[in-house]
């Protein structure tokens, strides 16, 4: 809540980073995508692959419905959806084990996140479009390039154990 | 009117698509076999590679194999890159296919690309070389 305060009033720190124990980590660990995410590592780690990008992606046609079920959150003040990917919109979970002891693993995420005017505003399908990053989109970042509204960012790094 | 028909004419990507030669801008290139392998030619790894910063070098060349998927609403094509000197423990990464034609980015000629920063922000763009 008070990183979106920051960013629309334009106050507080540009950059804010979380970790374990945070109230905005541990909500984003709980979102359905880190979820499946962390079920798949074991298959990954057994081909032998050992760090992998996973993009939770509102750009296309599914897009629409993942944003009505993200952003109820708001109509329902927190009893749907999930609060931190209301802020967060589209992200990329990246991943990587640390430790493998017999059937657990040690793995380190992170997500990293500008908040912008332009990424607030985007329509679904149509705002992932290059022609409106290149049209509406760059006018609205330039509108708000200092002050309440410009941009911020966050970075999530935290550790979970995974057993199989 | 015009523009709704081409919206709803949807052609889907097939392998026969991809398999080729892709180049970027930078002259980074993608290079997707038949029997459903792969390899790579000077990718900038802050833009490909999860947690990228634990790689001493900018540009990275590698093998892997790929195969074609739908997922959230998106035709992608996975890529699971080898364990490698330079790449331990292997990859596991995706990129984009998009249409040049259709409201939905559904009509050929396809381009392969990578969300440059954010998802919905610029796109790191790969063309086929035919």
């Amino acid at each position: 809540m008070d990183v979106g305060v920051e960013w629309l009033t334009g106050t507080g720190p540009r950059h804010r980073d979380f970790t374990n124990g945070d109230v905005f980590t541990e909500m984003l660990r709980e979102h359905g995508h880190v979820l499946t995410t962390k079920e798949s590592i074991p298959g990954m780690i057994a081909n032998g692959k050992m760090r992998g990008n996973a993009p939770y992606d509102l750009s296309g046609i599914l897009g629409v419905g993942k944003y009505i079920k993200d952003y109820s959150t708001l109509a329902t003040f927190g009893v749907t959806g999930n609060l931190a990917v209301t802020y967060l919109g589209s992200y990329n979970l990246e991943w990587r084990v640390t430790a493998v002891n017999g059937s657990s693993a040690t793995i380190q995420f992170m997500v990293e996140n500008s908040s912008t005017m332009q990424s607030a505003m985007r329509p679904p399908i149509i705002g992932y479009w290059p022609i409106w990053q290149r049209t509406a989109g760059a006018w609205i970042n330039e509108t708000f390039s200092s002050g309440p509204g410009s941009k911020t960012s966050q970075k999530f790094i935290w550790t979970d154990t995974i057993i199989w | 009117m015009m523009l709704l028909f081409i919206g709803c004419k949807s052609e889907n990507p097939t392998t026969d698509s991809i398999v080729g030669k892709w180049i970027a801008n930078d002259g980074a290139i993608f290079q997707f076999n038949k029997e459903g392998t792969f390899s790579t030619q000077d990718l900038p790894k802050d833009k490909f590679l999860p947690f990228s910063e634990d790689f001493a070098e900018s540009l990275f060349s590698e093998t892997g194999n790929w195969e074609m998927k739908y997922e959230q609403g998106r035709w992608i094509v996975s890529l699971y890159f080898e364990n490698s000197e330079s790449l331990p423990g292997g990859c596991v990464t995706q990129i984009y296919i998009a249409g040049s034609k259709g409201i939905m980015e559904n009509q050929p000629p396809w381009y392969l690309f990578f969300w440059e920063e954010e998802i919905g922000g610029a796109r790191y763009k790969f063309t086929k070389q035919e």
